[in-house]
Formats: structure tokens, C-alpha cells, sequence
């Protein structure tokens, strides 16, 4: 009995261990199987962490080469640009050298002219005496005779008055007032003293000249010298261009609006042709016929011109002309 | 009378040539005794001989750089007339010299303290005998100074030859009289030329007078007037050959022919009301340069024209005595002239320059808020 109770607790004991160790095998088994699961999805985000490293490694091989592309390109453009640069100073140093050269050979005929002028004036004098002696000799003499020689005197005694006026205007271009003063100028004054010098031409010639400014009509603050030469160039170039034509007209006008002021020059000359409206601002190239008694055409009068403009935010261009006229050269100049 | 006159240059071709000029000169030979001298030098041997030719008159060339065998002065001749005013003084002195073809000379105030004038060789000799005329009354003006028989006030008032209603108006235009009541002839001969004669208010140039006058200056200098006005001309010592008129003088003989009723109004208005009545014609009045309207009474300083008070700003370009004429700028003058200089205006005048500046010519006076 006590056998068979040990043998049913012995049995028991077994089954119940027996069952224990199936619940640990399950177990076992259970904890096998989240492991291999979890093996598993370590390894899926292994290979999805592997797939995205190797495509951001893949997006930024792409973006350096993205950014060494660009570099290459904004290098050679550099390059070009710098090259660019590299011929548009190598122009403008010929350029400016030129100039300069011919600048220079200008400011050492200062101390030259300023003899000649001396001499000149002397010259002047001695004509004036000359003058002065002449007529009252003239009077002495027989009516034809005088008259015959009374054209001689008149002729002498108006190129005397000619020259004088010549260095009276070139002393407004020169003079020290002229240079170191800025000043808002009325243009009227001033157009007419830049005519005085030309209205002989005008009388050999027979060019009509009108000047229509209004009479308060006012630059900007400038010098008076630069506003000089400025006019003087337009107003030779205007009575070059109607020399020698049958219609030989010229008519300096002006007026303000929106705070800019406008001169034109107009004449009755040949008229310029469209393709060389910018053209003829370049330096040195002259379109007109050497002349003797207006300058020879250095190509420079109108770059001239266009760089006194420029520095004071002006222009000056060629429009089209209004009716009845064939160039109209307007020059602007902001009054603010 | 002939003025001794000693003209000092450093080149003799030119004292051979102006010397020739004074002696051939129909109206100069009379009036000038030309004395030429090298100037080409020692200072001190130079200032001898000129002194010891007791000069009348001095002409100096301006450029004394031609050295005359190897000897050269050493001094242009603007510090040479400094010299010169020192060692003689009641002498008057000129730059006698050459014009520049560009005339853009500009001799500074230092250069110009110790000269009378500047006179261009190239203007003198023309036919006009104006700078003849101008250097003699220079000289006799000075000449009269020197023997005036009293160095007092008086003395000077009667040079002047002054009404004598001016006498205590001429002590308000800064005479250089001494703490002594004394008056020296340099000095003396500067306030008269540079003053008195200089800047209207006690005495009237013609467009002063006329404009004083209410009328255009070209009836003032036709002879009824002229004959008319002949007690109130300046003729004193050195008087301009263009004439100058006592403002005084000018109101009293105007009064004399206005009727009551005239008289009540101001000069510009009553002469030429009363010169029309008794002439029985009409009389240009003075126009305003501005407006057109007339009568303008005063004158523009820029322009030299009549204008009318209200279209002209207060100017103030030198430093006049305050009992001369204001010095006023027309509208016309600000408009268009470039001679105006800015800065020149009062505060209150600057500000109106650019509404000025923007009106039409001939505004009339309606449409500006005077």
C-alpha cells in the first residue's frame, strides 16, 4: 500500500514534472520564437537602415557631384567673365591711353598757347594802330581811292574784332572763375557768348541762327567751363553739318520738364544716319570733313561731350528730329 | 595845364611807342607831358629819379621782367607802386599795362591797395578820349587836393563843391577825417572816388537820377532837361565824364516848377506831371525791367536798370555807408543774369530766389504775393 502510494506519488511527481518541463519546452519554444522574430526585424531594419544609408550616401555622391558640376561651371564662367574683363581693361587701357596721349599733347600747349596769346595780343594792338593810322590815311586820300580801300580796312578791322572775341571766349573756358565754380547757369547768357565767336561764319556763310531758350532756363550746378565746351562742340558740329547745303538752318532750343533740363541742337545739315547714332560717341571716330575753319575732327569732340554729361547723370543722344530739321542732338541734365 | 607824368616800363620799345602815342595825340600833347624811365633798376635808384621828377602823375607797366643790360628790378609793378605811394603819396599812380587777349586777369586787393586805377595801354589812343580824359581829371583832381587851401572839413566840402543842404549828410558816408578834424589827400581822393561818387544815394550816375526822376534816362540826358537840372551836376573834383547829379539838388529844382498837388507826391511821381504840364508833351517815365510798369523807382544793381521796389530783393555786394542807396536786385536780374551771386541776399531774400527764378518775364504783380 505504502508502496503503491509512493508509486502514485512517485507517478504523480513525473507527471507533474513532466508537465512542468512541457511548459518549459513550450516556453522555450515560445521565447525561441520572439527571438528569432525579433531576429528577424533586427534584421529588416538592418537592411532598410543599410537601403537608406546607402541612398543618402548615393543623394550626396549625387550632390557633390551636383555641386562640383556647378563649381566647374561658375569656374568657367568666372574664367570667362574674367577674361572679358581682362580684354574690356586691355580696350579701355588703349583706350585711355590714347586719350591720355592726346591730353597730354593739349595740356603742354598750355604754356605754349599762353605765349601765342601774349604775342597775339601784342599782334592785336599793333593791328588796331594799324587800323587807326590806316583810316586817317584813307582820308586823305581821293573818293575811289578810298573807297577801293575802304573794303581792305572794314575786312582787316572785323577779323581784328574776330580774334579778340576768339580769346575773349576761349578766356571763359579757361578762366579761373570758369574752373572752380559750380553754379546753376543761366543758359541763355551763356549760349549766346559760345555763338558770338561763330556768327562771323555766320555772316560769310549765310546760316540762319536761332536761338529760342527761354531766357530762365538753368543748368544744374556744374562749372562754367564744362558747360562751355559742351555747347561749343554741339554748336560747331551744328554749323559743320549745314556748311556748304543749300538749306542752312541751326536752331539752339531748350527746356525743363520732370526736373531735367533739355538743350537741342538742331540743324539742316545732311542729318546722321540711325546705324551710327552711338557710334560717333566713340572715341575717335569722326564722321565729318576735316574743316579748316571749325577743327579738323579729332574724334573726340562728342565723347567729350557725352563724359561732361555723364558726370552729372545727364545724356546726350541723337533723336529724331522735328519737322523741318534733319538732326536734333538733345542734352539732358537732371536738376536733382 | 600839362600833367608831368612819368611812365615806368621795362621795355623800351614800348616807352618810345606810348611816349610817341601821348606827343602825337592831338588832345593828349596838350594835357600830358610824357616823362618815360627804364624801370630796370635799383628800387632805391629808381624811386630817386622819380622823385626828383616830382610826377603828377604815375604810370607803371605791371610785368617789369625784361632785364636792360643784365639788370633787372627784381619787382612786378604792383609792389612798386606800393613803393611808390609811400615815398609819394598825393601822387596819384596807375598800372599803365597790357590786356590779356583772354581777359581773364584778376589782381588781388593787395595788388590793387596802392593803385588809383588800372588803365589798358590797348584802350587808350582808340579815338575815344574817354581814358585820356579819365587819367587828366585823375590828375587834376589830385592836384586840387594838394593846394587846397585848408586841410580842414571846409576845405574838403568845397573841393566837393557840396550843397549846402549835404554837408551834414556827407559826414554820415565815413569821411576820412582825422580826430583833428584833418584830411589827407590820398585818403581824401579814395573816399571821393570810391565813395561819394561810387555808390549812389548823395550823388546819382544818369540812370540813378533819371530813375530818382520817375523818368527813362535818355530824356534826362536830352538838353531841355540837362539845362534844366545844370545847377544840380557834380563839379567837383574828379568828375566822371558820364556825369553825376546832387539828389538834393535833383528833388529841389524838381519842386521848384510842381504845383502844390505835385508836391505832395514823391519826385518820380511830380516831376513828370509838372515837367508835362509846362512843356505841354509827354515824358518817358522810367519802366520797370521786370514788370514794364512804370514809374520805377529804383534801379536794378545787376542789370543798371529801373525797377520797382516791390519786383527787386535787398543786395547786399559791398560794404557801402548806410546813408547811400540800398543796393537792390531786380526779378528780372534773378531771373536771367548770372552775375547774381546767392549768397549775397538776406535769409528771407534767399528763400524767395527759386519761386523767383520760376516766374515768367513780365509778371505782373497780381500774382505775387508782395
Amino acid at each position: 500500500m505504502r508502496r503503491k502510494a509512493e508509486e502514485e506519488a512517485r507517478r504523480t511527481t513525473e507527471e507533474s514534472a513532466m508537465q512542468m518541463a512541457e511548459k518549459a519546452l513550450r516556453k522555450e519554444k515560445e521565447s525561441l520564437k520572439a527571438e528569432e522574430e525579433a531576429r528577424k526585424k533586427e534584421e529588416e531594419r538592418r537592411i532598410a537602415e543599410e537601403e537608406e544609408r546607402k541612398k543618402a550616401e548615393e543623394r550626396a555622391r549625387k550632390a557633390e557631384e551636383e555641386r562640383r558640376r556647378v563649381e566647374e561651371e561658375r569656374r568657367k564662367a568666372e574664367e570667362e567673365r574674367r577674361k572679358a574683363e581682362e580684354e574690356e581693361l586691355s580696350r579701355k587701357r588703349e583706350q585711355y591711353e590714347r586719350e591720355f596721349s592726346q591730353l597730354r599733347v593739349l595740356a603742354s600747349t598750355g604754356t605754349l598757347v599762353l605765349i601765342f596769346a601774349h604775342e597775339l595780343q601784342a599782334l592785336i594792338e599793333d593791328m588796331e594802330e594799324m587800323i587807326t593810322n590806316f583810316a586817317s590815311i584813307l582820308e586823305r586820300l581821293s573818293g575811289k581811292e578810298q573807297k577801293d580801300h575802304n573794303h581792305t580796312l572794314k575786312s582787316f578791322g572785323n577779323r581784328t574784332e574776330m580774334i579778340k572775341e576768339l580769346g575773349e571766349f576761349l578766356g571763359l573756358t579757361i578762366g579761373r572763375e570758369s574752373r572752380l565754380e559750380k553754379k546753376e547757369w543761366v543758359l541763355l547768357p551763356i549760349v549766346e557768348s559760345v555763338f558770338r565767336p561763330f556768327r562771323w561764319y555766320r555772316e560769310n556763310y549765310g546760316v540762319d541762327y536761332y536761338d529760342t531758350l527761354p531766357d530762365n532756363l538753368r543748368t544744374p550746378r556744374m562749372y562754367r567751363s564744362e558747360l562751355v565746351s559742351v555747347l561749343h562742340n554741339l554748336m560747331s558740329n551744328a554749323f559743320k553739318a549745314v556748311k556748304g547745303e543749300q538749306d542752312r538752318r541751326i536752331e539752339v532750343t531748350g527746356f525743363e520738364e520732370d526736373d531735367v533740363v533739355h538743350i537741342w541742337f538742331l540743324d539742316s545739315g545732311e542729318g546722321l544716319d540711325r546705324s551710327l547714332r552711338e557710334e560717333v560717341f566713340e572715341p575717335f571716330e569722326s564722321y565729318s570733313e576735316p574743316d579748316l575753319r571749325f577743327g579738323a575732327g579729332t574724334g573726340l569732340g562728342l565723347k567729350i561731350v557725352r563724359d561732361i554729361v555723364k558726370s552729372y547723370d545727364g545724356d546726350v543722344r541723337f533723336i529724331d528730329a522735328p519737322d523741318d530739321w534733319k538732326t536734333c542732338v538733345e542734352v539732358t541734365l537732371p536738376k536733382r | 595845364m600839362r600833367i608831368k607824368t612819368v611812365y615806368l616800363d621795362d621795355d623800351d620799345e614800348e616807352l618810345i611807342k606810348y611816349e610817341r602815342k601821348f606827343e602825337e595825340d592831338g588832345w593828349a600833347k596838350n594835357r600830358f607831358e610824357i616823362i618815360t624811365i627804364n624801370a630796370q633798376r635799383e628800387v632805391r635808384d629808381l624811386m630817386g629819379q622819380v622823385e626828383r621828377e616830382n610826377p603828377e602823375l604815375i604810370l607803371i607797366d605791371f610785368d617789369l621782367s625784361k632785364p636792360k643790360n643784365d639788370v633787372l628790378i627784381g619787382i612786378s609793378g604792383a609792389p612798386l607802386s606800393t613803393a611808390l605811394r609811400e615815398r609819394l603819396p598825393e601822387v596819384p599812380t596807375v598800372l599803365f599795362t597790357r590786356r590779356d587777349l583772354f581777359k581773364i586777369e584778376q589782381y588781388s586787393s593787395r595788388v590793387l591797395s596802392s593803385l588809383d586805377e588800372i588803365i589798358y595801354k590797348s584802350d587808350v589812343f582808340k579815338g575815344d578820349v574817354g581814358p585820356l580824359d579819365f587819367l587828366y581829371e585823375l590828375a587834376i583832381g589830385f592836384e586840387k587836393l594838394r593846394n587846397a587851401k585848408s586841410k580842414h572839413w571846409n576845405g574838403l566840402l568845397e573841393m566837393i563843391k557840396v550843397p549846402e543842404g549835404d554837408h551834414d549828410t556827407l559826414k554820415l558816408s565815413n569821411p576820412p577825417i582825422t580826430a583833428g578834424g584833418e584830411w589827407s589827400v590820398s585818403e581824401s581822393a579814395d573816399w571821393i572816388r570810391n565813395t561819394l561818387l561810387e555808390y549812389p544815394g548823395i550823388l546819382c550816375d544818369p540812370i540813378h537820377a533819371a530813375t530818382f526822376l520817375g523818368i527813362s534816362e535818355v530824356p534826362f540826358l536830352s538838353d531841355p532837361i540837362q539845362e534844366f537840372f545844370s545847377e544840380a551836376r557834380y563839379s567837383g573834383v574828379f568828375k566822371p565824364s558820364e556825369g553825376r547829379w546832387w539828389k538834393s539838388k535833383l528833388q529841389e529844382i524838381a519842386e521848384s516848377i510842381m504845383e502844390e498837388n505835385e508836391r505832395d507826391l514823391l519826385p518820380y511821381e511830380g516831376f513828370p506831371l509838372a515837367w508835362e504840364r509846362i512843356e505841354k508833351t509827354k515824358i518817358e517815365r522810367s519802366k520797370c525791367v521786370f514788370s514794364g510798369e512804370s514809374p520805377a523807382e529804383w534801379v536794378c544793381y545787376i542789370l543798371k536798370k529801373p525797377v520797382m521796389i516791390k519786383y527787386s530783393l535787398s543786395y547786399r555786394p559791398d560794404s557801402r555807408p548806410t546813408v547811400m542807396d540800398e543796393a537792390r536786385v531786380s526779378f528780372e536780374a534773378i531771373r536771367t543774369s548770372n552775375d547774381v551771386n546767392d549768397d549775397l541776399f538776406d535769409p528771407t531774400g534767399q528763400e524767395m530766389l527759386v519761386e523767383i527764378r520760376g516766374m515768367p518775364k513780365k509778371m505782373r504783380g497780381d500774382d505775387i504775393g508782395d
